[in-house]
């Protein structure tokens, strides 16, 4: 309790409230837009946060984050287009409920089924991450070693059928993230004797290259959608529908657990977290073919699951300091920028910092609920902004983003080249995540592995003679090997054709 | 990442099958990583200022980012196999490229350069105004509406990034010259 007070005692500062309604503004702006993921965001303002306390800086950067999952329903159900891709399953039975003139209700249904996963996602991140602190305190180099490649593993197989391809991005990331001073020996690496490419190339340029400004670019390209303008002036609350999740305390329970237990593996973020979350719904429900047609409990599953993602996503980055997707890998900028190394010994060196992330999620989660209640009417409106204004406008502020990074127009050539680079790479078929993951965890990777193998003299029996990272290696093969387990598996049972995965979202009854 | 790759993304369109153009793109671009890592790989030592080979592997400088090119290199193999004989080339991610004008794409991205290299000319509200007028006409949303939206981008974007976060741009090169 007196650490939560401490926390409380930090964020009570104008700065961070003032970064928490930002965040939670730009947060919703962006979770309406259909095109724009809350990454874009998060990697043009993370310049921006480095003149900002760090707890302020992360309000700013969480508000987004937690802001563009509970605005991204709004689309979904009013216009049948999914601000964000992990709002699609609210869309199945959110727009069904708004073309029958329950508009008020789905909207309702879904910001407090929003607002009870931020929560308990809040509460969760409180108390587990000190535990596991404890617990991660006692990890060796062997372990972070481990730790980092089981990440990596699992971002590239949260990639179904692309493994190759999100290995390659991995690697490349990996590899950019090597170039610059070795801080182990000192030696340059691939600086081609620039001083620009000393201190390496910066993630922020990279994140707003291959996020904001691939996105800005294709934006140019889009045209405008029509909208139903009927449809965006149905845009309300219903004050007794906020209380209808409780009446589906199952479905509400179930699908808060699934986004919290997602939200802690590394990259498989809230879009599986949320198509996991409705399908156990509708599997357990009485009445499965309601379904797609409206049931409540479809919106409740959906919107509770997506919503606790970000509690368990910020478990790694607080207690190992690897981050869970591209978002949190970005928001690590902000620790590292004022000399702050996320892990376990965080909690020990700045438990105020810690404490006050705890308090700011729930803050946020306030905030954000109070603004969407106040003003979902007006900003729904945002849908019928044309894609091509916006992209501009987006190139505008990735400019000045990497601009600002150190007042230099070389990292805006970078972020360009990288801009160009991630639509070059989106053609081809190859996904940008891994490569800023990558980046982000190849540095504890390398320091890691180097300072295990000269502990052991060179010699990997370290990984599997250690009990905690023999797990991990055993997990890490398992991942690897798991379709080739499956299929063999299978053959055993004597059914080769059940290989292939029924897709259920064919069997889906189109509302 | 989506549940279904194959479903609509709710307003009527789905995904196209990829053209014989972007096939071409990615087996360009593919090839190219994998030269680029082909050879980071081989002259990787030459590139690390201090390196000596006599070192234990876990020791060099060279051990992990040849170790990443290596994976980079085969994995891009593999890829450029696979597009050759005709896999999908969808990323798996949220960029939705549905319908989208590559040839506007480009020209966005031409723009966006000579925008940088006019701001050090002209100044930052200039430079910015400039930029979002031909945007705004290459993309073809009408010039007057294309004036009005660079202006208030520009004026807004001076406001909050310049005044309000102090973020410093050097003054125009072009003001030295008239001075």
């Amino acid at each position: 309790m007196a650490e939560l007070l401490s926390g409380l005692s930090a964020v009570l500062h104008w700065s961070v409230l003032a970064s928490v309604l930002a965040g939670a503004l730009l947060g919703i702006f962006v979770g309406v837009l259909p095109g724009i993921g809350p990454i874009v965001a998060i990697s043009i303002c993370l310049p921006f946060t480095y003149g900002m306390p760090p707890l302020a800086g992360l309000s700013l950067l969480l508000g987004i984050y937690c802001g563009a999952f509970y605005a991204g329903a709004i689309t979904s159900i009013l216009i049948r287009t999914p601000g964000e891709a992990s709002s699609i399953m609210t869309m199945f039975d959110g727009s069904p409920m708004a073309r029958r003139g329950e508009a008020e209700r789905a909207l309702s249904l879904a910001f407090s089924s929003a607002f009870v996963g931020g929560i308990v996602s809040a509460a969760f991140l409180a108390l587990a991450a000190p535990q596991l602190a404890r617990f991660t305190a006692k990890f060796g180099a062997a372990e972070m070693t481990c730790a980092g490649l089981l990440a990596a593993i699992c971002v590239c197989r949260a990639y179904n059928g692309r493994f190759i391809e999100a290995t390659l991005m991995l690697a490349l990331g990996l590899f950019i993230g090597t170039i610059g001073i070795d801080p182990t020996s000192g030696e340059r690496r691939f600086t081609f004797d620039t001083t620009g490419l000393m201190s390496g190339l910066p993630l922020v340029s990279v994140s707003i290259g291959m996020f904001g400004m691939t996105q800005g670019f294709l934006m140019l390209g889009m045209r405008p959608r029509p909208v139903d303008a009927n449809a965006i002036a149905n845009a309300g609350v219903r004050w007794h529908s906020f209380l209808e999740p409780f009446r589906h305390p199952r479905t509400l329970s179930r699908s808060v657990l699934i986004g919290l237990l997602i939200g802690v593996l590394p990259a498989v973020g809230a879009a599986l977290s949320t198509s996991l979350s409705y399908f156990a719904a509708r599997r357990a429900s009485r009445n499965p073919e309601s379904f797609g047609r409206g049931n409540p409990e479809g919106i409740i599953a959906a919107e509770a699951a997506n919503n606790s993602n970000s509690g368990g996503a910020m478990v790694t980055v607080l207690t190992l300091g690897i981050p869970g997707d591209a978002i949190t890998a970005v928001m690590m900028g902000v620790f590292l920028v004022h000399g702050v190394f996320p892990g376990p010994n965080l909690f020990a060196e700045k438990p105020d910092l810690v404490n006050g992330v705890f308090i700011a999620l729930i803050l946020i989660n306030v905030t954000i609920l109070a603004v969407l209640v106040l003003l979902v009417r007006y900003i729904a409106m945002l849908v019928r902004v044309d894609p091509r204004i916006l992209g501009t406008g987006i190139l505008v502020l990735c400019f000045v983003g990497a601009y600002s990074v150190a007042n230099s127009f070389t990292n805006v050539w970078i972020a360009l080249g990288f801009g160009v680079f991630g639509w070059f790479s989106a053609q081809s078929g190859l996904p940008a995540v891994p490569l800023v993951l990558g980046m982000v965890i190849g540095d504890l990777f390398e320091t890691s592995l180097r300072q295990a193998l000269s502990v052991s003299d060179g010699s990997f029996a370290i990984f599997v003679t250690r009990p905690m990272s023999a797990v991990m290696v055993v997990a890490a093969a398992l991942l690897v090997f798991w379709p080739l387990l499956r299929v063999a598996y299978q053959r055993a049972r004597g059914n080769p054709a059940a290989s292939a995965v029924p897709d259920p979202l064919k069997e889906h009854p189109d509302g | 990442m989506r549940p279904d790759d194959n479903a609509s993304r709710g307003d009527g369109e789905e995904r196209g099958p990829d053209s014989s153009v972007q096939r071409v793109i990615a087996v360009i671009v593919t090839a190219t990583i994998l030269l680029a890592a082909a050879v980071g790989y081989l002259h990787a030592p030459d590139q690390i200022g201090g390196h000596r080979s006599d070192t234990v592997f876990y020791e060099s400088s060279a051990f992990i980012p040849r170790l990443a090119l290596a994976v980079v290199a085969i994995c891009a193999l593999i890829h450029v196999a696979r597009v050759v004989r005709g896999a999908s080339l969808d990323a798996g991610e949220d960029l939705d490229d549905t319908g989208v004008d590559r040839r506007t794409v480009i020209g966005g991205m031409a723009l966006f350069a000579a925008y940088a290299l006019l701001v050090p000319v002209v100044g930052y509200l200039v430079g910015t105004f400039v930029f979002a007028t031909a945007t705004g006409c290459i993309v073809a949303v009408g010039w007057r509406t294309s004036i009005v939206c660079a202006l208030m981008l520009s004026i807004v974007s001076v406001l909050v990034f310049v005044v309000a976060l102090k973020v410093w741009f050097p003054p125009a090169a072009i003001l030295k010259l008239v001075s």
